[in-house]
């Protein structure tokens, strides 16, 4: 046989086609909307996911598989941070206690935050929150040093002030802010640092938007109080995380007088469980993004069906003609085939360009690294492909049917 | 019911002949021009094309054989209207194993040949009824057809425009294609050689011209 299927009849073929579509725009448009929506729906729930993803791994690196949280409050449930009771009751003692009296605890950092007013010369910022921290909090997070300091031990008692890059940016609109001084609710404090911007971290809180303070400072000169809002624990292993977390519990409701049966006034929470939740909840997301996606591409390949029904019709002459010069049945139901597969992939090409799109937004606004997931765009491009060519079977049959004699004298 | 088109034909047509089917409708010529042209078996009988028995062929068969040695033209030009000149002409080359450039060049050549090089980029409704009909012998002529066959050639033309397409074919010939003309128009058939008259589905011996020489 001397008909082949090269590449070049491919192409061919395909500007003769998208010729012909050029009578029916707004009917091809309308049947690959829903490939450009399946495919702009997986492509975004699964990038989306491999930022998440990336986000438990980067938070893992900064503060390593060991670490704990102790809240203030019960947090019913997997919620978010409001169905937090405010609880008063946890305190820098208590911090203290774990530290001394459970050797699992490595590292203990109490921090306490609350929101003030700043001011830098004219500027003041209201929605700024203002984190007291230990010099510790430094050995549980790895923050890299810019051109400033951390705190050290001469800060304990010292009114100084590490801002966040977000706060520096509003506040000195493009100054050199260390050294300078600010003011948190009349409080004269020296900036010793700007962080590098960070995003949100793991409680939800943007980090971006914090001045941390030496915690005895915040709490003497600012929060006037005891109460502290979480503990940051780290384990000396990975294993007495675990047990460490039931340790904490006992120890804290001791502490806290409360009897048994009573409800804790604490939470204490493993970063892998935080992660773990996260991940549950993505994976929802993910299916639904799926479901999505595999019903958008149903209703599409109805779509490209009737296109290329109307597309074999409208073109029984060009089929004829193309019959007697040569082409064989197999010939005209790869065309056909090629043409369905084609408008399926220029809509697939669409969602993911407009997929991309989307899922670099979400990763801006949540302030989470942006990824392409190759598994997104793999099963993309298969489910289009699919598409097309399950669209394509019945109407390539139609067009393999037509004999070029009956076409030819009419 | 069955209805016999062709009840018995035979006729020879030879290398290098120029052979005008005549006949009004219904009186089996499209039928036999159909077999003749590999888009149709016969019942019964047997039909050798350049010493191949075609009768017996699977229709993917038949579909090598148009492709590689025969070359159409119809009344209505049959070009795609969405499709350039250039495009039309390269369609039956998609089923040739051949390298498209040499194609291309081979289409320019012919576009040439029926004096429309200057047109390869344009939609044939952009042409007049003539250019159309000349860029569709350029397409019969790009597979190097043994045979051409032209099914009522100047049906849709004006009488001046229509002897310009029969001096192509002329031409054609006496380079040595061959030509099987089908039309009922005796004017046109006298540009062939050779005339055969059907009528009912047989040859009408009365009427059948032989070769000038």
């Amino acid at each position: 046989m001397t008909t082949k299927y090269l590449p070049k009849n491919i192409y061919l073929n395909l500007t003769i086609a998208v010729k012909s579509l050029g009578s029916f725009k707004l009917r091809t448009f309308l049947a690959i909307t829903g490939v450009v929506l399946g495919t702009l729906s997986l492509i975004t729930v699964a990038n989306t996911s491999r930022s998440m993803e990336l986000k438990t791994i980067k938070d893992l690196e900064t503060f390593g598989k060991n670490l704990l949280t102790v809240k203030s409050g019960l947090m019913r449930g997997h919620g978010s941070p409001s169905d937090l009771a405010e609880s008063t009751r946890l305190t820098i003692d208590d911090a203290r206690a774990i530290k001394e009296s459970l050797p699992a605890a490595k590292i203990v950092a109490p921090v306490a935050t609350k929101t003030f007013p700043v001011r830098y010369r004219n500027t003041t910022l209201t929605g700024t929150t203002m984190m007291g921290i230990p010099m510790e909090f430094f050995q549980l997070k790895k923050i890299p040093v810019g051109q400033g300091r951390l705190f050290t031990e001469k800060d304990t008692m010292e009114k100084t002030a590490i801002v966040g890059s977000k706060v520096a940016e509003r506040l000195f609109k493009g100054e050199d802010p260390i050294g300078k001084t600010i003011f948190i609710s009349q409080v004269a404090c020296e900036v010793i640092e700007v962080l590098v911007p960070m995003a949100v971290d793991l409680s939800g809180m943007n980090e971006d938007n914090i001045i941390y303070l030496p915690l005895s400072t915040f709490m003497k000169r600012l929060k006037n109080t005891t109460s502290i809002n979480l503990i940051y624990v780290e384990a000396v292993s990975e294993e007495a995380a675990g047990r460490l977390k039931g340790e904490i519990e006992g120890l804290l409701r001791q502490r806290h007088n409360i009897k048994k049966g009573e409800k804790d006034d604490f939470t204490v929470a493993e970063l892998k469980d935080i992660n773990s939740m996260q991940t549950k909840t993505m994976k929802i997301v993910v299916t639904l993004g799926m479901i999505t996606s595999a019903i958008s591409f149903t209703i599409s390949s109805i779509g490209i069906l009737s296109i290329m029904i109307l597309m074999v019709d409208e073109r029984k002459v060009e089929i004829g003609i193309r019959r007697a010069v040569g082409a064989r049945k197999r010939d005209i139901a790869m065309q056909f085939l090629t043409e369905a597969s084609f408008i399926s992939l220029m809509g697939a090409a669409a969602g993911l360009v407009a997929g991309i799109a989307l899922s670099l937004g979400i990763s801006a606004l949540a302030k989470i690294p942006f990824a392409v997931s190759p598994f997104g765009v793999i099963t993309a491009f298969t489910a289009s492909i699919v598409t097309g060519i399950a669209s394509g079977i019945y109407p390539s049959v139609k067009a393999m049917e037509i004999q070029p004699v009956s076409i030819l004298r009419s | 019911m069955t209805v016999e088109a062709l009840r018995g034909v035979s006729l020879t047509v030879n290398r290098g002949d120029f052979t005008a089917i005549m006949g009004t409708s219904g009186s089996g010529k499209t039928t036999l021009m159909n077999i003749i042209g590999c888009l149709d078996t016969p019942t019964s009988g047997t039909y050798i094309l350049n010493g191949r028995a075609i009768s017996a062929m699977t229709d993917d068969e038949l579909s090598v054989i148009r492709n590689e040695t025969i070359g159409f033209v119809f009344q209505n030009f049959f070009l795609l209207h969405y499709a350039t000149v250039i495009e039309n002409i390269l369609l039956p080359t998609l089923y040739m194993d051949v390298p498209s450039h040499a194609m291309k060049e081979k289409a320019m050549e012919l576009l040439a040949t029926v004096g429309l090089e200057d047109r390869a980029y344009f939609k044939p409704r952009q042409l007049s009824g003539g250019q159309q009909q000349r860029a569709a012998i350029a397409r019969a002529l790009i597979n190097n057809p043994a045979l051409i066959i032209c099914d009522e050639p100047t049906g849709a033309l004006d009488t001046r425009t229509a002897s310009e397409i029969m001096k192509i074919f002329t031409e054609l010939n006496n380079r040595g294609t061959t030509i099987i003309l089908v039309t009922h128009d005796s004017n046109i058939a006298a540009y062939a050689h050779t005339t055969v008259h059907i009528k009912d589905g047989l040859i009408d011996d009365a009427f059948n011209r032989t070769p000038r020489q």
